[in-house]
């Protein structure tokens, strides 16, 4: 049963640090499980997935009553991440755990650079008889000076790095969040807070399409997984609470340090084939 | 009676409360799971990889059935494990239901496809 509790404290830190980061639970709890605790790596992707299922749903509740989340956005693009997830789910069933690390390693890389990055603020117009009038891919949103209206852009290339985000989401058990950001940010030029919001609200759909892989494959162990799934939900709450007060530059930048290490560990590890 | 038109207001607020049920329904069992785990005695085995639930969906399924039969402990944390599952997926069909109400065929469709990856997922899964 201790075993049981050093998993539930770790999964608490690492739902705590994934909030604060902003980069989500399953980033930090693949390294931990892995590396600091000797879980085989599909096992881990596992209770990873289920924890996002559970962060995910919980956070969502407060966004989509608030009015930020775009419903409609989040299901066209659901078409993309679960179709990416399922491939992704399908094809680490065929890799070897060192290989799925050095992946998971490149896209922590990835992720962190994203991160680091200013976020633009976008708030396009729509335009009339565009496809994104035509699948209603805009929507408003309340602000201090009253109601804001916002349409989504490049909506196609946007469809595709969605699929991308869906498949590491299915290969590695994480949220891909940075990936979901980056494409209604940069690419369909969303306002921060509708793709912020509206991603979160995806994320637990696509991590189902990859846990409904998993499970039957036997690979998400309920005494591993349920611990997970509570930690990382209790430490999320608690960042999330403590996120006002403690985002500074200062913590970012030291928060971008200590994955960015972490990604190179995993990459050594990876490299040295020390995954199970 | 309501009479006025189904819109978006009230399909958020269904889904919101939707999502925060399955989220506390999973936890609440989880935890029921572990303590009846824990009476039963379990003993974490030395090697992670000594816990496997079997290779086939077949047999994963079969013994969750077994075991939640019984009332072991460790298939009643399955199924908590199961109803989280279940919740975006019963979110999906709530947008579903309130696009049709909202008479948007558009995204009734759009919704009907994203179910129907969620079935070939289910599906290439059982295939395993």
């Amino acid at each position: 049963m201790s075993e049981i509790i050093i998993l539930f404290i770790g999964a608490i830190a690492a739902g705590l640090m994934g909030s604060l980061t902003g980069l989500g639970g399953g980033v930090i709890i693949i390294p931990l499980l892995t590396l600091g605790f000797g879980v085989p790596m599909h096992y881990a992707i596992g209770a990873s997935l289920v924890s996002v299922i559970g962060t995910s749903s919980g956070a969502a509740v407060a966004f989509v009553k608030e009015g930020f989340t775009n419903m409609r956005i989040g299901m066209f693009l659901e078409i993309a991440t679960t179709m990416g997830a399922v491939v992704g789910a399908l094809v680490s069933g065929f890799l070897n755990p060192n290989t799925i690390g050095i992946i998971f390693a490149s896209i922590l890389i990835l992720t962190v650079l994203l991160n680091l990055r200013g976020k633009p603020d976008h708030q396009e117009e729509l335009i009339k008889g565009s496809l994104e009038h035509k699948l209603k891919l805009y929507g408003t949103f309340p602000d201090k000076d009253g109601i804001k209206s916002y349409a989504a852009r490049n909506s196609v290339p946007g469809f595709l790095m969605m699929v991308f985000a869906g498949a590491m989401s299915g290969l590695l058990g994480i949220g891909s969040g940075a990936l979901k950001v980056l494409a209604m940010d940069n690419m369909m030029k969303l306002p921060f807070k509708v793709s912020t919001t509206t991603s979160n609200f995806m994320i637990g759909v696509t991590a189902v399409a990859g846990a409904l892989i998993y499970f039957q494959r036997g690979q998400i162990i309920p005494v591993i997984a349920a611990p997970v799934l509570i930690g990382v939900v209790v430490g999320s709450f608690i960042g999330s609470k403590t996120l006002m007060v403690s985002k500074t530059k200062k913590l970012k930048t030291f928060f971008a340090i200590v994955i960015t290490l972490l990604s190179i560990y995993m990459m050594y590890n990876g490299v040295a084939k020390n995954f199970q | 009676m309501r009479t006025r038109p189904f819109t978006d207001v009230d399909l958020n607020r269904s889904v919101g409360n939707l999502l925060r049920l399955g989220v506390i329904l999973s936890v609440a069992t989880s935890l029921i799971g572990f303590i009846k785990l824990f009476t039963e005695g379990f003993k974490m085995p030395r090697k992670y990889n000594l816990l496997e639930m079997g290779d086939s969906s077949e047999k994963v399924w079969g013994s969750f059935w077994n075991s939640l039969i019984k009332g072991e402990g460790m298939a009643i944390i399955q199924l908590g494990i199961l109803l989280l599952i279940l919740t975006p997926l019963v979110r999906i069909v709530f947008a579903l239901i309130g696009y049709l109400k909202e008479k948007d065929y558009t995204y009734v469709v759009i919704s009907m496809i994203v179910l129907t990856i969620m079935i070939v997922s289910f599906l290439t899964g059982y295939a395993h």
